[in-house]
């Protein structure tokens, strides 16, 4: 059994003048829930349209389940890719009967059924997709991409247009396909929830890759501190002088810095009295994947 | 192919403006054939190449004659196909269906699969219409003298059907690629009036929708031609039968080859 499942090398998408795709290089394991981060058009999209045979690449080539690039792959993925796509004359039964029927399975109606109970759809299953309410239609795309339950599901934007409940709703059906022991692939820019479900993550940002590893590795990097003083703007150039502190942002009366990997806060408050500086405010800063990830955007 | 074609029974057997179309086909092809008849016989009477109401609907003139009234509404199933194929490309399912593991490959066959069951479908309506109006006017001896004409038509539906579904992967938009369909009928018609009438009736022959179309020939088409080169004392070049067999099939290909080339090569 090859634990790769899906390898990417130098994927590279240009649209006349525009880079979409900037040579990227990945690579997902088996069991990995693995979450594609960017701001919007960072080319997330894009790199889940090629590896799902929707855009062609100009450069680059991507393997998955070690077998290539050939089409059979994708009988093996569940996929929900940008917007639900559906016949809106069809109801939800026979908009999954094609999915059923493109994907070769021969348990289609048991499937149909145990599907769309588990996205709430089942009493809906013989209205017209037409219908349906965009949070409906997202849930009917989810349900059809764990039709043929696959070893590998592609999420985009897999809470687009549901509400809280309904996010909260997906988020734990995905965790609980994850511990089935599938392998996902989710692209989104809800960092919160990516945080919740992903055990990797991988950021884009203008089709460039700027960072790739598990959830940890990319968070725990530094030590964040949220500190004050009386004199806000002398605290700010001390913390310029300082080499092993760097200013990311002001929050409110507060400054929030990253002190490096070592730093304490005793550490810190030392050398920043030693600046001629004193702090009337410090508290560790609890690091999400939020900050994180606008540091690595912004730096 | 079982595959593909029980995916695209799926899609199309709720499809509401196939079956009103369909429908309309179906009601509208016999009340055609009886009011190009009675023009025929009476508007052309006095004319040499008018043709007897027993020629039109007696066998076996009835195949000619049936086929040919039918062939009218070759453009009306076209836009179906456009419907169905842009449809495809406006839902965005075209795309969806390569996501779940379609291959162009088997978009394009599923579409000539749909392409080819509706042409089944039109041309058996046809052989039991020809045989309930011949029956009916004389008996149904000798039924199957130029019964070719059903076959004919099969390939001639099968040829705009290919048309319309190559327009549409071009198109991509329905109402416009239904406009262009129907202009292009007018635009070849066009430049073969310019060049009969500039440099020879011959090259005209070789256009693709005048090669459809000559499939269902007019029923007293080799009497006008006559009294044509009796008038004129030059004798015309008519292409023939099989070379018009042959030609239908290499556009028909050339049609799904250009479509599959144009749709592997694009972006969904």
């Amino acid at each position: 059994m090859n634990d790769v499942i899906l390898e990417i090398k130098g994927l590279h998408k240009k649209y006349k003048d525009i880079t979409a795709l900037e040579s990227l290089d990945l690579k997902v394991e088996r069991g990995q829930v693995f979450g594609l981060l960017g701001p919007n058009g960072s080319g997330k999209t894009t790199t889940l349209a090629i590896l799902l045979g929707a855009l062609n690449a100009t450069k680059g080539t991507f393997s998955w389940f070690g077998n290539g690039e050939k089409d059979e792959n994708r009988l093996r993925i569940g996929a929900l890719l940008e917007t639900p796509n559906f016949y809106p004359y069809l109801n939800a039964i026979d908009n999954l009967q094609v999915v059923g029927k493109i994907k070769q399975m021969t348990n289609i109606d048991e499937r149909i059924e145990i599907v769309l109970k588990r996205v709430n759809l089942w009493e809906r299953r013989t209205s017209k997709f037409r219908t349906f309410s965009l949070g409906m239609k997202q849930r009917l795309a989810i349900a059809s991409a764990m039709l043929s339950d696959p070893e590998v599901l592609v999420l985009d934007e897999p809470t687009n247009g549901l509400d809280p409940q309904g996010i909260a709703e997906i988020r734990n059906l995905v965790i609980s396909i994850a511990a089935e022991g599938k392998t996902i692939l989710i692209a989104s820019h809800i960092l919160d929830e990516v945080e919740k479900i992903c055990t990797h993550v991988a950021i884009l940002r203008k089709g460039q890759l700027l960072q790739a590893g598990t959830l940890d590795e990319i968070m725990t990097q530094d030590r964040m501190y949220l500190i004050k003083s009386v004199d806000l703007k002398a605290l700010e150039s001390a913390i310029g002088s300082i080499a092993q502190l760097k200013l990311i942002r002001s929050v409110e009366s507060e400054l929030l810095v990253s002190a490096g990997d070592t730093l304490n806060p005793a550490d810190l408050n030392r050398l920043i009295a030693e600046k001629g500086i004193y702090l009337s405010g410090l508290r560790e800063h609890r690091k999400n994947l939020e900050t994180t990830f606008l540091e690595i955007i912004e730096s | 192919m079982k595959q593909l074609l029980a995916i695209e029974y799926t899609k199309l057997k709720k499809l509401n403006s196939l079956r009103v179309i369909l429908l309309i086909y179906f009601a509208i092809v016999p009340l055609w054939m009886f009011f190009l008849g009675f023009f025929f016989t009476n508007a052309m009477k006095g004319l040499p190449f008018a043709p007897t109401e027993e020629e039109l609907y007696s066998f076996p003139g009835v195949w000619r004659f049936l086929t040919y009234s039918a062939s009218w509404f070759n453009l009306l199933l076209g836009v179906t196909i456009v419907i169905i194929t842009c449809n495809e490309i406006h839902f965005r399912t075209m795309k969806q269906n390569v996501i779940d593991g379609l291959t162009k490959q088997q978009i394009i066959a599923s579409k000539f699969y749909v392409v080819f069951a509706i042409a089944v479908l039109v041309t058996l309506y046809s052989v039991v219409l020809g045989f309930l109006i011949g029956g009916f006017y004389s008996g149904f001896g000798g039924f199957y003298k130029n019964i070719h004409y059903i076959p004919t038509y099969f390939l001639q539906t099968i040829g705009y059907f290919s048309f319309a579904f190559f327009f549409a992967v071009l198109v991509k938009r329905p109402a416009l690629s239904i406009i262009f369909f129907i202009v292009s009928f007018i635009v070849e018609f066009i430049i073969g009036i310019i060049i009969n009438g500039t440099i020879s009736d011959i090259p005209y022959q070789f256009f693709p929708l005048n090669i459809f179309s000559s499939l269902t020939p007019v029923p007293f088409f080799e009497k006008v031609i006559q009294a044509q080169e009796i008038k004129t004392g030059n004798s015309v070049w008519i292409m023939p039968d099989w070379l018009q067999y042959v030609l239908s099939g290499v556009y028909i290909m050339i049609f799904f080859v250009i479509a599959y080339r144009v749709l592997k090569k694009r972006d969904l």
